[in-house]
């Protein structure tokens, strides 16, 4: 990625407790055309919608990886207003357990920026949106979903896995260690919203408790 | 529309206070003399009405003394900053004096100042129309209570004879305001009384034995909705959207909430009837004040004072700069302000035996001038209905790991949220265990270890920014409680806290500490200490 904001005096202004949270899209060659179209558009809409209200633009902390081929970083923790999100293009494999054990890292190392700072946070989040299944190696998938399994038991982390289209392999989605959730349709604006007002709403949270997330109808497909 | 009156800002006009010092004999308490707005009152407003009228106010012998004891420059018990206050309630006494218009009350009795108070108006009240100038919440309370509390057997026809009670006092914003005891009455006698008290000994009633109330149609936006007595209602406009219910405009001073599909319980509904029968008549408080019902009588919400403002959240966590682009004449006393009457709000509903339960900052709204409304009343913990939500952050260490809808808060509970959201409108929006090293937020309170210094404890990690420049400028009173509550696990009471930062808001408007809501270093010495000191 291009540009790189690594801000500390924002850590240190913004006195919100954050709920960091990892974005990881499914860039691979079966997106393309209506799907990569559409999943634009949402993401689009998602930074928007956080940015224009000020309960999830303090709390917030958003950070974007994309797979498809490699995985690529492309937007980062901290200022959101700075950053803009690049157009995404459908290509080659499904790289999606390296994707994850990327975000697993990227929000270590954002934990460690809060603790330096003397900042807050919530349980992590992350967001996988995928079309099909994994092209990595059994090793790097094995140690993927033991990860997240490990972290979602201690409840050091929240993952909401969002299976596109017919093709994606819903059984192992689930390993990761959390029940998948079938998009309806091409729905990711409804998603990306339902996603922006969770958010919001986590700072009400109870402890000790699931996080309270708004009703999913409109893009959860059973629901 | 014919929907019942709620309680509005009765400020005294000055038509008012001309009627008060013509027909009421007015009694002055020290509390009242120790404010900052205690001087222009009286010189500008007070005096000149007395001397008009050729009246005098009343000053009861023992307030004198006591005054005189506290202003005593070599008061051991009490601090430099109290010692100046009863030096200014002193400087208005001989002020009075001098244009003659005070009249000293000999007490031959031993009975507490307070006390005295109620036994004099209880005694006079058959005779005169009565008036107390008094900061003293309770009291005031209590002495207008007396308007209607005749002990039975003395007197059939009581209510008659007693000629009226009334009692002032300077609210947040510095104005003055009358005690009130309920609805606005046209009457000079209000016609309910004293502080209220819900049970304290109820056994917890369990949530989740519930009922749902099913509703065919939810009215909405342009619905007629019905009153008890069947006088209908028309929803205005949606002012509020959250879980439970939608809350509609309805009038100049009263809003209506609706619940929303399977939101409302027969327990839910029998609190409300309780919360309605014993009506708690604060201005800052949204208190139910009548169920409504549906067309075939089904009951289905309840109007509510309406509240102004934003959510506190929204006007002061965000941080100091976002203060300072929103509220640029804001200063450190405008947060000392809200603190102020947060907690006087507070603590009528703890003397009322009500918690708050579920205290955050998106259940209190502030108005600039630094009044503030409570609203989510309904979810207030009372008798034996738990309040089942609460925040992360505002949750004691020794509760977080439970579920708020099994178990009855206790007032220490409450204690620690209060705590927190005074840190939280002090160091705006920084949650007190935010520290260096630190982890999750539920983590960092349930190790309750907190990092600012106090006294000889040395920096040990605050966080990194502005927090520990605004934590130095904090007065050694204030950082006592944050620190014997977030560090050593003690809860102070809103007196406790009340008694604090009216110092701190008064060493403030003296300048002994800074007024930047985000002062860009540590505390050094004042001019005022040096000059002191040295």
């Amino acid at each position: 990625m291009n540009n790189l904001i690594i801000s500390d005096e924002e850590l240190a202004d913004n006195p919100t407790a954050r709920v960091p949270i990892c974005i990881l899209l499914d860039v691979s060659r079966s997106m393309d055309g209506e799907p990569i179209k559409e999943l634009n558009k949402g993401v689009k809409m998602f930074i928007d919608e956080i940015i224009k209200d000020d309960m999830t633009r303090f709390s917030a902390d958003i950070s974007i990886l994309t797979f498809g081929g490699i995985v690529k970083h492309v937007f980062d923790f901290g200022r959101i207003e700075e950053q803009e999100v690049p157009e995404f293009r459908a290509t080659s494999t499904t790289p999606m357990a390296e994707a994850v054990l990327q975000a697993l890292n990227l929000l270590e190392g954002r934990k460690q920026s809060y603790k330096q700072n003397g900042v807050d946070y919530f349980q992590p989040w992350i967001v996988l949106m995928t079309d099909g299944g994994p092209t990595d190696d059994i090793d790097v998938i094995n140690e993927a979903t033991s990860k997240t399994r490990e972290l979602i038991n201690k409840k050091k982390l929240a993952l909401f896995s969002i299976g596109i289209g017919n093709h994606a392999d819903m059984g192992f989605l689930e390993t990761f260690g959390a029940p998948p959730i079938k998009l309806k349709g091409l729905k990711f604006s409804e998603f990306f919203q339902w996603l922006s007002q969770s958010v919001s709403t986590v700072s009400d949270s109870m402890p000790g408790d699931k996080i309270q997330l708004p009703p999913r109808e409109g893009w959860d497909a059973l629901s | 529309m014919d929907i019942p009156k709620i309680i509005s800002n009765t400020l005294l006009r000055k038509t008012t206070l001309t009627k008060i010092v013509n027909e009421f004999t007015i009694f002055i308490d020290s509390s009242f003399m120790m404010t900052d707005e205690a001087d222009d009152f009286f010189i500008k407003e007070l005096t000149p009405l007395l001397i008009k009228k050729s009246k005098k106010i009343i000053l009861a012998q023992k307030v004198f003394d006591e005054l005189f004891k506290q202003a005593k420059p070599n008061n051991k018990i009490k601090t430099k900053s109290q010692i100046s206050k009863a030096q200014k309630g002193l400087d208005i006494i001989s002020h009075l004096v001098e244009k003659d218009c005070l009249r000293l009350l000999g007490s031959d009795t031993d009975t507490y100042a307070d006390n005295l108070f109620v036994a004099k108006f209880t005694e006079k009240r058959l005779n005169m129309k009565l008036c107390l100038l008094t900061q003293d919440n309770a009291l005031g309370e209590e002495i207008i209570g007396l308007n209607t509390s005749l002990s039975s057997g003395i007197d059939k026809n009581g209510k008659d004879r007693i000629k009226g009670i009334k009692a002032f006092k300077f609210n947040g914003a510095g104005k003055i305001e009358e005690f009130t005891s309920g609805k606005v009455s046209n009457n000079l006698i209000p016609n309910t009384t004293r502080i209220k008290k819900f049970s304290n000994s109820a056994k917890l009633v369990d949530l989740s034995k519930s009922e749902i109330f099913s509703v065919v149609t939810i009215p909405t936006n342009g619905d007629n909705v019905f009153d008890k007595s069947g006088n209908s209602i028309i929803l205005g406009q949606e002012i509020g959207n959250g879980a439970e219910g939608i809350v509609y405009s309805v009038d100049d001073v009263s809003v209506c909430k609706i619940y929303k599909e399977d939101k409302f319980t027969n327990l839910s509904h029998e609190k409300l009837k309780l919360m309605i029968g014993k009506q708690i008549t604060n201005q800052s408080i949204c208190w139910p004040t009548d169920i409504i019902y549906d067309e075939s009588n089904n009951p289905i919400g309840y109007l509510m004072k309406k509240a102004e403002g934003v959510e506190l959240h929204k006007r002061l966590f965000f941080g100091p700069k976002l203060i300072e682009a929103r509220l640029p004449s804001w200063t450190k006393v405008e947060l000392v302000k809200v603190c102020l009457n947060i907690l006087d709000a507070v603590r009528v509903l703890h003397l009322s035996n009500v918690l708050i339960g579920d205290l955050n900052g998106r259940n209190i709204m502030v108005c600039e001038d630094c009044s503030i409304y409570i609203v989510d009343t309904d979810s207030f913990q009372l008798e034996g209905y738990p309040c089942p939500m609460g925040q992360i952050a505002f949750t004691p260490p020794e509760i977080q790991k439970k579920k708020f809808n099994t178990f009855l808060r206790t007032t220490e509970h409450e204690n620690f949220a209060i705590a927190t959201l005074v840190f939280m409108i002090l160091m705006p929006g920084k949650p007190p265990y935010a520290k260096v090293d630190g982890g999750m937020i539920t983590d960092n309170i349930r190790k309750a270890a907190f990092s600012y210094p106090y006294n000889k404890n040395l920096p040990k990690d605050p966080p990194k920014g502005p927090w520990r420049f605004m934590w130095s400028h904090l007065p050694s009173k204030t950082k006592k409680l944050f620190y014997e509550t977030f560090e050593e696990g003690l809860r102070f009471d809103c007196t406790e806290w009340l008694e604090a930062l009216k110092s701190y808001e008064y060493e403030l408007k003296k300048g002994y500490h800074s007024s930047d809501i985000k002062p860009n270093d540590y505390k050094r010495l004042s001019e005022h200490a040096v000059s002191t000191y040295f």
